[in-house]
Protein backbone atom coordinates (compact mmCIF):
# COMPACT_ATOMS: atom_id res chain seq x y z
CA UNK A 1 0.00 0.00 0.00
CA UNK A 2 2.69 2.10 1.05
CA UNK A 3 4.39 1.80 -2.60
CA UNK A 4 1.25 2.76 -4.59
CA UNK A 5 1.03 6.24 -3.29
CA UNK A 6 4.30 7.17 -5.24
CA UNK A 7 3.60 5.81 -7.64
CA UNK A 8 0.66 7.38 -8.29
CA UNK A 9 2.27 10.89 -7.19
CA UNK A 10 5.21 10.35 -9.70
CA UNK A 11 2.58 9.82 -12.49
CA UNK A 12 1.16 13.24 -11.78
CA UNK A 13 5.05 15.08 -11.75
CA UNK A 14 5.69 13.78 -14.60
CA UNK A 15 2.52 14.74 -16.51
CA UNK A 16 2.36 18.29 -15.12
CA UNK A 17 5.71 19.50 -17.31
CA UNK A 18 4.47 18.04 -20.43
CA UNK A 19 1.11 19.81 -20.10
CA UNK A 20 3.17 22.96 -19.48
CA UNK A 21 4.84 22.63 -22.59
CA UNK A 22 1.67 21.92 -24.98
CA UNK A 23 0.11 25.34 -23.94
CA UNK A 24 3.39 27.37 -24.06
CA UNK A 25 3.40 25.73 -27.57
CA UNK A 26 -0.22 26.73 -28.21
CA UNK A 27 0.50 30.36 -27.10
CA UNK A 28 3.31 30.75 -28.95
CA UNK A 29 1.55 29.43 -32.00
CA UNK A 30 -1.15 32.12 -31.30
CA UNK A 31 1.28 34.98 -31.15
CA UNK A 32 3.28 33.75 -34.86
CA UNK A 33 -0.45 33.89 -36.29
CA UNK A 34 -1.30 37.48 -35.31
CA UNK A 35 2.05 38.77 -36.06
CA UNK A 36 1.64 37.16 -39.45
CA UNK A 37 -1.66 38.89 -39.98
CA UNK A 38 -0.09 42.11 -39.36
CA UNK A 39 -2.27 42.89 -36.62
CA UNK A 40 0.73 43.75 -34.80
CA UNK A 41 3.30 46.63 -35.54
CA UNK A 42 7.28 45.68 -36.25
CA UNK A 43 7.55 47.25 -33.14
CA UNK A 44 5.60 45.87 -31.36
CA UNK A 45 6.04 42.67 -32.71
CA UNK A 46 9.68 42.11 -31.56
CA UNK A 47 8.87 43.38 -28.83
CA UNK A 48 5.87 41.07 -28.59
CA UNK A 49 8.81 38.15 -29.82
CA UNK A 50 11.16 39.27 -27.07
CA UNK A 51 8.68 38.41 -25.28
CA UNK A 52 7.82 35.57 -26.81
CA UNK A 53 11.28 34.42 -26.69
CA UNK A 54 11.47 35.19 -23.29
CA UNK A 55 8.31 33.49 -22.41
CA UNK A 56 9.29 30.21 -24.04
CA UNK A 57 12.49 30.82 -22.34
CA UNK A 58 10.99 31.04 -19.04
CA UNK A 59 8.23 28.24 -19.85
CA UNK A 60 11.48 26.27 -20.75
CA UNK A 61 13.35 27.09 -17.58
CA UNK A 62 10.42 26.42 -15.45
CA UNK A 63 9.90 23.33 -17.38
CA UNK A 64 13.32 22.32 -16.82
CA UNK A 65 13.17 22.85 -13.05
CA UNK A 66 9.83 21.78 -13.01
CA UNK A 67 10.96 18.39 -14.89
CA UNK A 68 14.33 18.77 -12.82
CA UNK A 69 12.09 18.71 -9.22
CA UNK A 70 10.17 16.18 -10.67
CA UNK A 71 12.86 14.41 -11.33
CA UNK A 72 14.89 15.29 -7.83
CA UNK A 73 11.01 14.57 -6.16
CA UNK A 74 10.80 11.33 -8.62
CA UNK A 75 14.18 10.26 -7.27
CA UNK A 76 13.63 10.52 -3.56
CA UNK A 77 10.23 9.16 -3.96
CA UNK A 78 11.78 6.47 -5.46
CA UNK A 79 14.45 6.55 -3.24
CA UNK A 80 12.31 6.85 -0.38
CA UNK A 81 10.20 4.05 -1.61
CA UNK A 82 13.39 2.30 -1.83
CA UNK A 83 14.19 2.70 1.52
CA UNK A 84 11.31 1.81 2.36
CA UNK A 85 11.03 -0.69 0.47
CA UNK A 86 14.11 -1.95 2.19
CA UNK A 87 12.66 -1.53 5.49
CA UNK A 88 8.82 -3.11 4.64
CA UNK A 89 10.95 -5.68 3.63
CA UNK A 90 13.57 -5.88 5.82
CA UNK A 91 10.40 -5.74 8.49
CA UNK A 92 9.04 -8.26 6.50
CA UNK A 93 11.59 -10.90 6.12
CA UNK A 94 12.48 -10.10 9.82
CA UNK A 95 8.44 -10.73 10.41
CA UNK A 96 9.36 -14.14 8.44
CA UNK A 97 12.09 -14.94 9.98
CA UNK A 98 10.53 -13.95 13.37
CA UNK A 99 7.01 -16.12 11.89
CA UNK A 100 9.48 -19.01 11.17
CA UNK A 101 11.52 -19.01 14.02
CA UNK A 102 8.18 -18.85 16.22
CA UNK A 103 7.15 -21.44 14.05
CA UNK A 104 9.93 -23.35 14.00
CA UNK A 105 10.22 -22.75 17.68
CA UNK A 106 6.56 -24.19 17.83
CA UNK A 107 7.31 -26.95 15.28
CA UNK A 108 10.80 -27.94 17.74
CA UNK A 109 8.17 -28.11 20.58
CA UNK A 110 5.77 -30.24 19.21
CA UNK A 111 8.83 -32.02 17.70
CA UNK A 112 9.99 -32.47 20.84
CA UNK A 113 6.44 -33.48 22.25
CA UNK A 114 5.81 -35.78 19.70
CA UNK A 115 9.37 -37.17 19.86
CA UNK A 116 8.67 -37.58 23.64
CA UNK A 117 5.92 -39.46 23.46
CA UNK A 118 6.89 -41.38 20.56
CA UNK A 119 9.92 -42.15 22.85
CA UNK A 120 7.40 -42.75 25.60
CA UNK A 121 5.18 -44.85 23.75
CA UNK A 122 8.60 -46.54 22.04
CA UNK A 123 9.58 -47.26 25.41
CA UNK A 124 6.54 -48.90 26.60
CA UNK A 125 6.29 -50.61 23.82
CA UNK A 126 10.12 -51.46 23.61
CA UNK A 127 9.40 -52.67 27.65
CA UNK A 128 5.99 -54.89 26.62
CA UNK A 129 8.36 -56.04 23.95
CA UNK A 130 10.75 -56.91 26.09
CA UNK A 131 8.59 -58.68 28.58
CA UNK A 132 6.92 -60.43 25.61
CA UNK A 133 9.87 -60.97 24.30
CA UNK A 134 11.67 -62.41 27.29
CA UNK A 135 8.64 -64.86 27.83
CA UNK A 136 8.21 -65.89 24.64
CA UNK A 137 12.20 -66.34 24.45
CA UNK A 138 12.01 -68.00 27.53
CA UNK A 139 9.03 -70.23 26.25
CA UNK A 140 10.80 -71.05 23.42
CA UNK A 141 13.75 -71.90 24.64
CA UNK A 142 12.15 -74.05 27.53
CA UNK A 143 10.42 -75.81 24.25
CA UNK A 144 13.45 -75.98 22.29
CA UNK A 145 14.88 -77.39 25.12
CA UNK A 146 12.18 -80.32 24.96
CA UNK A 147 13.15 -80.55 21.34
CA UNK A 148 16.26 -80.75 21.85
CA UNK A 149 15.98 -83.57 24.18
CA UNK A 150 13.17 -85.31 22.42
CA UNK A 151 15.83 -84.97 19.33
CA UNK A 152 18.71 -85.84 21.26
CA UNK A 153 17.19 -89.25 22.87
CA UNK A 154 15.15 -90.08 19.16
CA UNK A 155 18.66 -89.88 17.54
CA UNK A 156 20.61 -91.61 19.99
CA UNK A 157 17.57 -94.51 20.21
CA UNK A 158 17.97 -94.22 16.28
CA UNK A 159 22.06 -94.30 16.37
CA UNK A 160 22.09 -96.93 18.64
CA UNK A 161 19.18 -99.01 16.52
CA UNK A 162 21.47 -98.81 13.13
CA UNK A 163 24.54 -98.93 14.89
CA UNK A 164 23.11 -102.30 16.47
CA UNK A 165 21.97 -103.38 12.93
CA UNK A 166 24.91 -102.45 11.04
CA UNK A 167 26.84 -104.26 13.90
CA UNK A 168 24.51 -106.87 13.53
CA UNK A 169 24.83 -107.03 9.72
CA UNK A 170 28.64 -106.55 9.58
CA UNK A 171 28.56 -109.03 12.08
CA UNK A 172 26.47 -111.48 9.46
CA UNK A 173 28.66 -110.36 7.00
CA UNK A 174 32.02 -110.75 8.93
CA UNK A 175 30.94 -114.27 9.47
CA UNK A 176 29.01 -115.35 5.81
CA UNK A 177 32.60 -113.99 4.16
CA UNK A 178 34.41 -116.20 7.13
CA UNK A 179 32.49 -118.58 5.94
CA UNK A 180 33.61 -117.82 2.08
CA UNK A 181 36.62 -117.39 3.06
CA UNK A 182 36.96 -120.51 4.97
CA UNK A 183 35.45 -122.72 2.43
CA UNK A 184 37.04 -120.98 -0.75
CA UNK A 185 40.21 -121.60 1.05
CA UNK A 186 39.21 -124.62 1.82
CA UNK A 187 37.90 -125.50 -1.94
CA UNK A 188 41.20 -123.75 -2.93
CA UNK A 189 43.55 -125.87 -0.63
CA UNK A 190 42.06 -128.91 -1.58
CA UNK A 191 42.56 -128.09 -5.35
CA UNK A 192 46.27 -127.06 -4.89
CA UNK A 193 46.42 -130.62 -2.62
CA UNK A 194 44.90 -132.73 -5.69
CA UNK A 195 46.50 -130.84 -8.22
CA UNK A 196 50.02 -131.27 -5.93
CA UNK A 197 49.50 -134.51 -5.33
CA UNK A 198 48.77 -135.58 -9.11
CA UNK A 199 51.90 -133.54 -9.87
CA UNK A 200 54.43 -135.26 -7.25
CA UNK A 201 52.55 -138.49 -7.83
CA UNK A 202 53.03 -137.95 -11.55
CA UNK A 203 56.38 -137.32 -11.18
CA UNK A 204 57.25 -139.94 -8.61
CA UNK A 205 55.06 -142.47 -10.41
CA UNK A 206 57.37 -141.45 -13.68
CA UNK A 207 60.23 -142.36 -12.01
CA UNK A 208 58.96 -145.46 -9.94
CA UNK A 209 58.07 -146.93 -13.36
CA UNK A 210 60.61 -145.94 -15.52
CA UNK A 211 63.67 -145.25 -13.66
CA UNK A 212 63.56 -146.87 -10.27
CA UNK A 213 65.31 -150.54 -10.39
CA UNK A 214 63.45 -153.69 -8.82
CA UNK A 215 66.78 -153.28 -6.18
CA UNK A 216 65.41 -150.05 -5.14
CA UNK A 217 62.19 -150.86 -5.00
CA UNK A 218 63.25 -154.45 -3.02
CA UNK A 219 65.01 -151.62 -0.65
CA UNK A 220 61.78 -149.61 0.18
CA UNK A 221 59.81 -152.80 0.34
CA UNK A 222 62.12 -153.98 3.10
CA UNK A 223 61.66 -150.85 4.57
CA UNK A 224 57.96 -150.88 4.33
CA UNK A 225 58.56 -154.74 6.27
CA UNK A 226 60.57 -153.00 8.74
CA UNK A 227 58.12 -150.47 9.39
CA UNK A 228 55.33 -153.10 10.16
CA UNK A 229 57.82 -154.74 12.53
CA UNK A 230 57.85 -152.06 14.43
CA UNK A 231 54.47 -151.20 14.84
CA UNK A 232 53.85 -154.58 15.93
CA UNK A 233 56.63 -155.04 18.41
CA UNK A 234 55.33 -151.70 19.99
CA UNK A 235 51.81 -152.43 20.46
CA UNK B 1 58.17 -179.81 12.06
CA UNK B 2 60.99 -178.86 13.46
CA UNK B 3 60.81 -181.76 16.23
CA UNK B 4 59.99 -184.13 13.62
CA UNK B 5 61.75 -183.33 10.81
CA UNK B 6 64.96 -181.25 12.15
CA UNK B 7 66.15 -178.07 11.36
CA UNK B 8 64.97 -178.84 7.18
CA UNK B 9 61.31 -177.70 6.42
CA UNK B 10 59.06 -177.68 3.49
CA UNK B 11 59.15 -174.26 4.31
CA UNK B 12 63.17 -174.35 3.14
CA UNK B 13 61.84 -174.18 -0.65
CA UNK B 14 57.96 -173.02 -0.57
CA UNK B 15 57.31 -169.72 -0.24
CA UNK B 16 54.32 -168.78 -2.43
CA UNK B 17 51.26 -169.48 -2.30
CA UNK B 18 51.14 -170.81 -5.73
CA UNK B 19 54.19 -173.10 -5.15
CA UNK B 20 51.84 -173.97 -1.81
CA UNK B 21 49.05 -174.85 -4.00
CA UNK B 22 51.15 -176.76 -6.84
CA UNK B 23 52.82 -178.77 -4.14
CA UNK B 24 49.00 -179.62 -2.00
CA UNK B 25 48.03 -181.00 -5.72
CA UNK B 26 50.64 -183.04 -6.26
CA UNK B 27 51.12 -184.15 -2.51
CA UNK B 28 47.23 -184.71 -2.77
CA UNK B 29 48.13 -186.78 -6.15
CA UNK B 30 50.21 -189.03 -4.25
CA UNK B 31 48.66 -189.85 -1.33
CA UNK B 32 45.98 -190.70 -3.23
CA UNK B 33 48.37 -193.19 -5.08
CA UNK B 34 48.94 -194.96 -2.61
CA UNK B 35 45.94 -197.50 -3.37
CA UNK B 36 47.56 -198.31 -6.61
CA UNK B 37 50.14 -201.26 -5.72
CA UNK B 38 51.90 -200.54 -8.84
CA UNK B 39 53.09 -197.01 -8.50
CA UNK B 40 54.99 -195.78 -5.54
CA UNK B 41 54.21 -192.53 -3.79
CA UNK B 42 57.09 -190.63 -4.67
CA UNK B 43 56.79 -191.86 -8.53
CA UNK B 44 53.45 -190.45 -7.81
CA UNK B 45 54.66 -187.20 -6.43
CA UNK B 46 57.29 -186.32 -9.41
CA UNK B 47 54.84 -186.84 -11.77
CA UNK B 48 52.52 -184.05 -10.48
CA UNK B 49 55.37 -181.52 -8.95
CA UNK B 50 57.78 -179.50 -10.00
CA UNK B 51 60.87 -181.09 -10.80
CA UNK B 52 62.71 -178.56 -8.54
CA UNK B 53 60.26 -178.64 -5.84
CA UNK B 54 60.41 -182.88 -5.69
CA UNK B 55 64.20 -183.23 -5.21
CA UNK B 56 63.61 -180.41 -2.41
CA UNK B 57 61.46 -182.55 -1.05
CA UNK B 58 62.76 -185.94 -1.72
CA UNK B 59 66.06 -184.23 -0.39
CA UNK B 60 64.30 -183.41 2.41
CA UNK B 61 62.91 -186.95 3.18
CA UNK B 62 66.61 -188.62 3.12
CA UNK B 63 67.95 -185.76 5.52
CA UNK B 64 64.93 -186.52 7.54
CA UNK B 65 65.40 -190.81 7.61
CA UNK B 66 62.18 -190.93 6.10
CA UNK B 67 62.08 -194.16 3.72
CA UNK B 68 60.96 -193.16 0.10
CA UNK B 69 60.21 -197.11 -0.29
CA UNK B 70 58.29 -197.11 2.70
CA UNK B 71 54.29 -196.63 1.45
CA UNK B 72 52.82 -195.43 4.55
CA UNK B 73 55.90 -194.09 5.93
CA UNK B 74 55.87 -191.68 3.02
CA UNK B 75 52.60 -191.49 3.19
CA UNK B 76 52.43 -189.93 6.76
CA UNK B 77 55.03 -187.90 6.07
CA UNK B 78 53.11 -185.98 2.86
CA UNK B 79 50.08 -185.70 5.03
CA UNK B 80 52.08 -183.99 7.65
CA UNK B 81 53.39 -181.78 5.21
CA UNK B 82 50.25 -181.39 4.14
CA UNK B 83 48.93 -180.21 7.21
CA UNK B 84 51.51 -178.05 7.74
CA UNK B 85 50.66 -176.05 4.18
CA UNK B 86 47.20 -175.95 4.27
CA UNK B 87 47.50 -174.49 8.20
CA UNK B 88 50.51 -172.31 7.03
CA UNK B 89 49.24 -168.28 7.76
CA UNK B 90 49.58 -166.07 4.31
CA UNK B 91 51.07 -162.91 3.84
CA UNK B 92 49.11 -160.83 1.27
CA UNK B 93 52.36 -158.39 -0.18
CA UNK B 94 51.03 -156.10 -2.72
CA UNK B 95 54.10 -154.19 -4.53
CA UNK B 96 54.66 -151.71 -6.98
CA UNK B 97 57.33 -153.60 -9.31
CA UNK B 98 56.85 -157.61 -10.41
CA UNK B 99 59.64 -158.77 -8.41
CA UNK B 100 61.90 -161.25 -9.09
CA UNK B 101 62.15 -164.84 -7.69
CA UNK B 102 64.59 -164.12 -5.39
CA UNK B 103 63.21 -161.23 -4.17
CA UNK B 104 60.60 -162.92 -3.05
CA UNK B 105 62.35 -165.11 -1.59
CA UNK B 106 63.87 -162.85 -0.03
CA UNK B 107 60.93 -160.90 1.08
CA UNK B 108 59.53 -164.60 2.72
CA UNK B 109 62.88 -165.29 4.35
CA UNK B 110 62.66 -161.93 5.72
CA UNK B 111 58.77 -162.31 7.25
CA UNK B 112 59.74 -165.68 8.89
CA UNK B 113 62.51 -164.64 10.33
CA UNK B 114 61.05 -161.73 11.71
CA UNK B 115 57.16 -162.51 12.19
CA UNK B 116 56.08 -166.02 11.37
CA UNK B 117 58.43 -168.68 10.56
CA UNK B 118 55.57 -170.62 8.67
CA UNK B 119 54.17 -168.45 6.73
CA UNK B 120 53.57 -168.12 2.95
CA UNK B 121 53.52 -164.84 0.53
CA UNK B 122 51.20 -164.00 -2.12
CA UNK B 123 52.28 -161.23 -4.14
CA UNK B 124 49.63 -158.58 -5.85
CA UNK B 125 51.11 -156.38 -8.52
CA UNK B 126 49.44 -152.58 -8.18
CA UNK B 127 51.49 -150.06 -10.06
CA UNK B 128 49.31 -147.49 -8.36
CA UNK B 129 50.96 -147.44 -4.79
CA UNK B 130 54.94 -146.05 -6.40
CA UNK B 131 56.39 -148.39 -4.53
CA UNK B 132 56.55 -149.68 -0.84
CA UNK B 133 54.03 -152.54 -0.08
CA UNK B 134 50.20 -153.08 0.81
CA UNK B 135 50.98 -155.65 4.07
CA UNK B 136 47.95 -157.93 4.80
CA UNK B 137 48.36 -160.12 7.76
CA UNK B 138 45.66 -162.06 9.65
CA UNK B 139 42.68 -159.71 8.46
CA UNK B 140 44.90 -156.21 9.01
CA UNK B 141 45.71 -154.36 5.78
CA UNK B 142 48.52 -151.84 6.22
CA UNK B 143 49.77 -149.33 3.36
CA UNK B 144 53.03 -148.69 3.88
CA UNK B 145 53.24 -147.00 0.39
CA UNK B 146 54.86 -144.25 -1.24
CA UNK B 147 51.24 -143.17 -2.68
CA UNK B 148 49.53 -143.19 0.98
CA UNK B 149 52.83 -141.46 2.03
CA UNK B 150 52.14 -138.24 -0.73
CA UNK B 151 49.01 -138.58 0.89
CA UNK B 152 49.05 -138.24 4.22
CA UNK B 153 52.20 -135.79 3.77
CA UNK B 154 49.89 -133.42 1.34
CA UNK B 155 47.75 -133.95 4.01
CA UNK B 156 49.22 -132.66 7.29
CA UNK B 157 50.76 -129.77 5.23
Amino acid sequence: METSMPAFLLSAIIWLPIVSLILNFVLAIFLIFLVQNGKLKPKEQQQIEAEMISVIKKADLAAIKIIEEATEKSQKIIADAEATKKVVAEKLDKLVDNTIDIAQNQLDVQKGAIVEKFREIYTTLIDQYKGESQALFGNLQQEARTQQEEFRKNIEEKSTEIFKELQEKALSDLNNTNKDISSYREKTLAKIDEQAKTIIKDYVAGYFTQEASKKEHENIVFKALESFKHKNTNS
Amino acid sequence: MENKYGIKSVFDFVYTTQECAELINAIEHAIESKYDSKLKVMEALSEHAAYVVYKELEQLMSDLGVSVDSKQEAVDFLNQILVDLKSAPVLNLTLAFFPEYSQIKAFTNWWRKNINPKSLIRIKVNHKILAGAVIEWQEEAIPLTLQNAIDKNLISV
